[in-house]
C-alpha cells in the first residue's frame, strides 16, 4: 500500500488508518526515540512513541506528498518529539513541538545543517546511509550489519572513521580520505 | 559551527533526511508494539469521541438555525428522508398544493481558466429552492488575497466570485446561507471554495441560471413536476433486509464514478447518524465477510468491485458529499469499471435504553453477579476492583455481555458513573479483552462507597449484509 493510499485511508477512516500507519512504522519511530533517550526507562520510550503517532494523527492533513513522505514525516516527527522529551527529562527548557518545527531557522542554523550534509554525503555509499542509520534512525549495529551484509565489527568500524571525518569537516577541515 | 553535530541532526528536515531514509523497517517486540498500539488508539478514541460531541453540538445549532421548519406534512417527511440532499432528483413542495418537483440538470458542470466549477445538491424545501455552488482550482484566491488578513480571505472571495440567479424573467443577487473553503491559508493558496443558497420563489417550474462573476459559462437548471423519482429503485439498485433499505446509484462523468449510495431505517444506525460515527466501534471481526478484498474493512465495512472483481478507490477525501441518509464519492473508473457490485456489511444499531445500577466499592475487589437486561442482550457485570492511587481511587468493573438470539445481538454499551471525579473515559466505549470481559475504568474519590453506575446507548448487530449490483451507470445528467 503506498502512501497516497494510506492517506486516502486516514481521512476516510482515521482509526484503521492509524493502525495500518502504526503496523508499518512503529520499529522505525521506536528506534530513532531509543536512539535519543536510551538513557531513560522503557516507558518513556513506549509514551514518547506514542506521542509521535498522536501528533502525526493531529498533522497527517499536512503531509504534501510531492515533498515528503509519510516515512519522512514520522522520522522528522520523531526525532522533535524525542528531542523534546528529553529536554524535559533532563530539565532542560524546551519550546512546545509545534512551535519548535514551525519556527524559522536562524541563518546560522540553516548553514549548519547544510555542511553536515555536504559533510555526510561526501561520506558516500553506503558509509553515509549507515552512519545516519546509527546516529538519527537508532539502529543498532548487529541489524546494520544484516542490512548491508557486513561483519558487525566492519559496521563499528565504519561508523568510527566516518563520525571522525564528519566532526573533523564540522570544526573547519575540509579534507577526509576517499 | 557548533561543536555537537548531533543537535545539528535535531534540527534537520524531511528534505535533508529524504536520501538517507532506510528502505527496510525495523521489526519491532510484539508485546512493546502492542502496548504502543493500544495506548495510542486509547487517546486517539479519547479525542474523537470529545470532538465529535463539540462538531455535534455545532452542528445542531446550524441546524435548527438554517431549518427551523415546523409542521411538514408527513409524505414530505418520508419522501426527504431519501431525497434531501439527493442531487439532481430535489423535490419542491408547497403548502397549498404539496407537489413534488425533479431538478434537471440543464448545465451542472463547467471548466474556465483552470477552474472547475460544479452545481450540486439542489433541492427543494417549503417555499425555497437550495443549492451549492462549488469551485475547484490550483489557487482561487490569486490576485486578491496577497498581503490580506486571513480573517478578510472568505469575504474577499465572496466578493471574486459573486453570484446571482435569473429566474421568471428576474436576476437576483446570491445571499448564501452557508459557506466553505479549504486550501492552505498560509500562502493564500486556497483549492476550494463553495456556496450554498436558499432562494424563495412562488412558481417553481421554471429554469434556473447561476451566473459567476469571472465566467462566461453559466450554470443552469430547471425544476419540472415529477413523482417519477419515487421508489428507491429509480436510483439505481436497493436491497430491504431487517427493515433497512440500502439504494445505490453511479454516474460516469469526466472526473471519474460519481456513486451514492443511501440508507434507511427506523433505527439508529451507528452508520449513519453523526453522533455515533466516531463513538460506536464496529467492532473489526464483525460480522463482515471479507471476499477477496482484505482492504474493504479499511472503507468502513463497504467497498465497490468492478466487473473484474478488483475494488475500486475514493479519488480523494475532497471528493465527496456527505448526504443526509448517504454519501456521494466520486471513484476511479470509467464506464468500463460496469457492473459495479456495492458491498456494505452488517450496520450498528443504537438503542435508547438506559439502566441504572448501584454498586458498594470494595477496599480491594469483590465480585459481583449483576444482570441488566437490554432488549438484544445482558450486561453481566462480574467484578469490581479498587486500586487507590494519589488521592483518588481508581476502579474497575469487569463485564460481559450476552447477545439474545435473533438477528440483532448486542455487543456494546455506553456506561458513566455518577461519582467520577474525572469524565474523560466515561464517554468511551471500549474493546473486548481477549477472554470476552470488558474492563470498564473510572476514577472517584476516596470518600465515595458507592457508586451510581449508568448503562446507557446499548449496541448492537443487526446480522445481515448487503450486496447490490448496478449494471450500468445512470444516464448523466
Amino acid at each position: 500500500m503506498d502512501d497516497r493510499e494510506l492517506l486516502q485511508i486516514l481521512q476516510k477512516n482515521p482509526e484503521n488508518g492509524m493502525r495500518l500507519v502504526m503496523k508499518e512504522y512503529t520499529g522505525l519511530c521506536y528506534y530513532i526515540v531509543k536512539q535519543k533517550l536510551a538513557d531513560f526507562s522503557a516507558e518513556e520510550i513506549e509514551e514518547c512513541v506514542s506521542d509521535v503517532f498522536l501528533a502525526f494523527y493531529h498533522q497527517y492533513t499536512a503531509i504534501d506528498l510531492e515533498r515528503g513522505s509519510i516515512k519522512g514525516f514520522l522520522a522528522v516527527l520523531s526525532r522533535r518529539k524525542a528531542v523534546d522529551r528529553w529536554r524535559k527529562l533532563a530539565g532542560k527548557e524546551t519550546l512546545p513541538l509545534q512551535e519548535e518545527i514551525t519556527a524559522a531557522d536562524t541563518l546560522e542554523q540553516q548553514e549548519d545543517r547544510q555542511i553536515l550534509l555536504d559533510a555526510v554525503r561526501a561520506l558516500g555509499d553506503p558509509d553515509g546511509k549507515i552512519l545516519l542509520l546509527k546516529y538519527y534512525f537508532g539502529y543498532p549495529s548487529k541489524m546494520i550489519a544484516e542490512v548491508y551484509g557486513l561483519q558487525e565489527n566492519t559496521v563499528n568500524q565504519k561508523i568510527r572513521r566516518s563520525l571522525a571525518k564528519v566532526k573533523a569537516i564540522l570544526e573547519g577541515g575540509v579534507c577526509y580520505e576517499g | 559551527m557548533r561543536a555537537d553535530w548531533e543537535e545539528i541532526l535535531d534540527l534537520w528536515e524531511e528534505k535533508e533526511l529524504a536520501y538517507f531514509l532506510p528502505e527496510s523497517l525495523p521489526e519491532l517486540d510484539d508485546a512493546v508494539y502492542q502496548r504502543i498500539e493500544k495506548r495510542t488508539l486509547r487517546r486517539i478514541r479519547k479525542e474523537r469521541s470529545r470532538i465529535s460531541r463539540k462538531q455535534i453540538a455545532a452542528a445542531v445549532i446550524c441546524l435548527i438555525a438554517i431549518l427551523g421548519i415546523v409542521g411538514r406534512a408527513p409524505i414530505q417527511a418520508a419522501f426527504e428522508k431519501l431525497f434531501h440532499y439527493l442531487p439532481g432528483a430535489g423535490i419542491y413542495t408547497n403548502d397549498a398544493e404539496n407537489t413534488m418537483y425533479r431538478a434537471e440538470m440543464i448545465t451542472d458542470h463547467f471548466e474556465e481558466n483552470g477552474v472547475k466549477v460544479r452545481l450540486k445538491n439542489v433541492y427543494g424545501e417549503n417555499q425555497t429552492v437550495k443549492f451549492e455552488v462549488e469551485l475547484r482550482g490550483d489557487d482561487l484566491g490569486k490576485g486578491i488575497l496577497e498581503g490580506r488578513s486571513e480573517s478578510k480571505h472568505y469575504e474577499l472571495l465572496k466578493e471574486k466570485y459573486k453570484m446571482t440567479l435569473s429566474h421568471d424573467g428576474k436576476e437576483q443577487e446570491l445571499i448564501d446561507v452557508e459557506g466553505s473553503y479549504s486550501g492552505s491559508g498560509n500562502g493564500g493558496k486556497y483549492v476550494m471554495y463553495s456556496r450554498g443558497y436558499e432562494v424563495q420563489v412562488e412558481n417553481p417550474a421554471q429554469t434556473y441560471e447561476v451566473h459567476i462573476a469571472g465566467f462566461d459559462s453559466v450554470l443552469s437548471f430547471t425544476l419540472v413536476p415529477d413523482t417519477g423519482m419515487m421508489q428507491p429503485e429509480n436510483i439505481g439498485a436497493s436491497q430491504t433486509k431487517n427493515g433497512i433499505t440500502v439504494t445505490a446509484g453511479a454516474e460516469v462523468t469526466e472526473d471519474g464514478i460519481w456513486f451514492e449510495y443511501y440508507v434507511l431505517s427506523d433505527e439508529r444506525l451507528a452508520e449513519t447518524d453523526e453522533t455515533y460515527r466516531f463513538t460506536v466501534i464496529t467492532l473489526p471481526y464483525g460480522y463482515f465477510r471479507w471476499n477477496d478484498v482484505p482492504e474493504a474493512e479499511l472503507y468502513q465495512q463497504r467497498y465497490i468491485m468492478n466487473g473484474k472483481g478488483e475494488m475500486l478507490y475514493p479519488k480523494g477525501h475532497r471528493w465527496k458529499d456527505d448526504v443526509e441518509n448517504g454519501k456521494r464519492i466520486l471513484y476511479e473508473g470509467t464506464a468500463e469499471d460496469f457492473p459495479l457490485t456495492f458491498y456494505q456489511a452488517a450496520f450498528t444499531g443504537v438503542g435508547e435504553e438506559r439502566k441504572t445500577v448501584k454498586i458498594p466499592v470494595p477496599e480491594t475487589s469483590e465480585k459481583l453477579e449483576k444482570n441488566i437486561d437490554f432488549p438484544y442482550g445482558t450486561v453481566t457485570l462480574e467484578q469490581i476492583q479498587t486500586k487507590p492511587a494519589d488521592s483518588v481511587n481508581e476502579v474497575e468493573i469487569i463485564y460481559r455481555i450476552q447477545p439474545k438470539e435473533g438477528k440483532r445481538k448486542m455487543y456494546g454499551v455506553f456506561m458513566q458513573v455518577q461519582e467520577a471525579v474525572q469524565k474523560d473515559t466515561e464517554e468511551l466505549t471500549i474493546f473486548p479483552e481477549e477472554d470476552g470481559t470488558y474492563h470498564f475504568p473510572v476514577k472517584i474519590s476516596p470518600e465515595t462507597k458507592e457508586i451510581t453506575l449508568e448503562l446507557y446507548d446499548p449496541y448492537y448487530w443487526i446480522v445481515d449484509d448487503y450486496t447490490l449490483v448496478l449494471e450500468e451507470p445512470k444516464e448523466s445528467k
